[in-house]
């Protein structure tokens, strides 16, 4: 299986994204500078975190005009598996293949540190791997993580189990003070209506080794390698 | 139709004469949060105010103020193309409103 890792002016997680697909899970992965415009033979486009840009104007709002960025919405429109986890997840959003915005965090800060998160939707192919209620301790690091959604896309999200991750406590319960960033209804990742566009605020990139404090972000990779194949089948030719 | 008319619009017709023409103007773009939408910094500066003796602070919210200077023959051109503009990159329409002032 092919990875794709775009490289933005600004990224910084790409090392990370190409570290896991390629040393840890042992898959073929390449950097796809935001200039190229050629994604032909990919099989999973990951848009990784960092500051694109310097954050100018809004996250990711100018990484969204990046050349590649008309491919990458080609790529998930003929059913491509796109990841975007934090900056990537606000990119996503920014180009429209994932509703809603990625706001300030609630108290300003930026926050660094392993929160915990709920598996909410198992049945989709990045959190196949996971069960269902599962929680999962993965690292988050951003100043613009606060997802918001007008309240119809919000009720649309929840009635068609588009949220996969939610924040929780150690425990498992969605609470004020589990919710990091101020994100509606806890959400920390959702997945597009067609269930092949990802975007995470928790890394799981960085959760996939014991020796980076926790193997809980395996699951997102260990998903995709298992439903490749079927993927794959359904997916039309260019 | 006089001589200079006639000329003129077959210059035109042949694509000879060159368009209106264009002039710099400025143009001010104000993107505010919609209603509704919390704004953690307008509320933090708020406090400060508050914090400092100013009572009568009662909500502050914090927008962004673009300054543009742009090329074009007409105001009607330029409204239209900053619209664009703000539709397409300088606001997010999830949670922003924009208003545009031309000079």
């Amino acid at each position: 299986m092919k990875f794709g890792i775009i490289v933005f002016p600004g990224s910084n997680c790409d090392h990370d994204c190409y570290h896991a697909a390629k040393h840890i899970f042992g898959q073929h992965a390449e950097y796809i500078w935001h200039k190229d415009t050629n994604l032909n033979g990919y099989d999973c486009i990951i848009l990784p975190g960092g500051f694109s840009y310097g954050d100018y104007l809004r996250t990711g709002a100018i990484a969204r005009f990046s050349p590649v960025m008309n491919d990458v919405i080609m790529f998930a429109k003929r059913g491509g598996l796109v990841i975007g986890i934090c900056n990537g997840f606000q990119i996503l959003a920014e180009a429209g293949l994932l509703p809603g915005v990625l706001m300030r965090n609630r108290d300003l800060r930026f926050i660094c540190k392993a929160v915990h998160i709920k598996v909410e939707n198992n049945e989709t192919v990045f959190t196949s791997a996971y069960k269902k209620g599962e929680v999962l301790s993965m690292p988050i690091a951003h100043a613009d993580g606060n997802y918001f959604a007008d309240a119809e896309t919000v009720k649309r999200l929840e009635d068609n189990n588009q949220i996969i991750f939610r924040y929780v406590n150690a425990n498992g319960q969605m609470t004020e003070d589990a919710n990091p960033n101020g994100s509606i209804n806890n959400i920390a990742a959702i997945i597009n209506e067609k269930g092949n566009v990802f975007g995470t605020m928790p890394h799981p990139e960085r959760a996939c080794e014991s020796i980076l404090g926790g193997e809980d972000g395996r699951g997102v990779f260990e998903g995709i390698l298992s439903q490749m194949s079927n993927v794959k089948a359904q997916m039309p030719k260019n | 139709m006089e001589r200079a008319d006639r000329v003129g619009v077959k210059a035109r017709q042949h694509g000879c004469l060159a368009p209106k023409q264009e002039k710099l103007m400025k143009a001010k773009v104000y993107v505010t949060l919609k209603k509704g939408v919390l704004d953690p910094q307008g509320k933090a500066v708020g406090n400060a105010l508050e914090s400092m003796g100013y009572h009568e602070v009662k909500n502050l919210r914090i927008g962004k103020l673009i300054e543009i200077e742009l090329n074009s023959s007409s105001k009607e051109g330029v409204e239209n193309r900053l619209k664009e503009m703000c539709e397409r990159l300088l606001a997010n329409t999830v949670i922003e409103d924009y208003r545009v002032e031309i000079e």
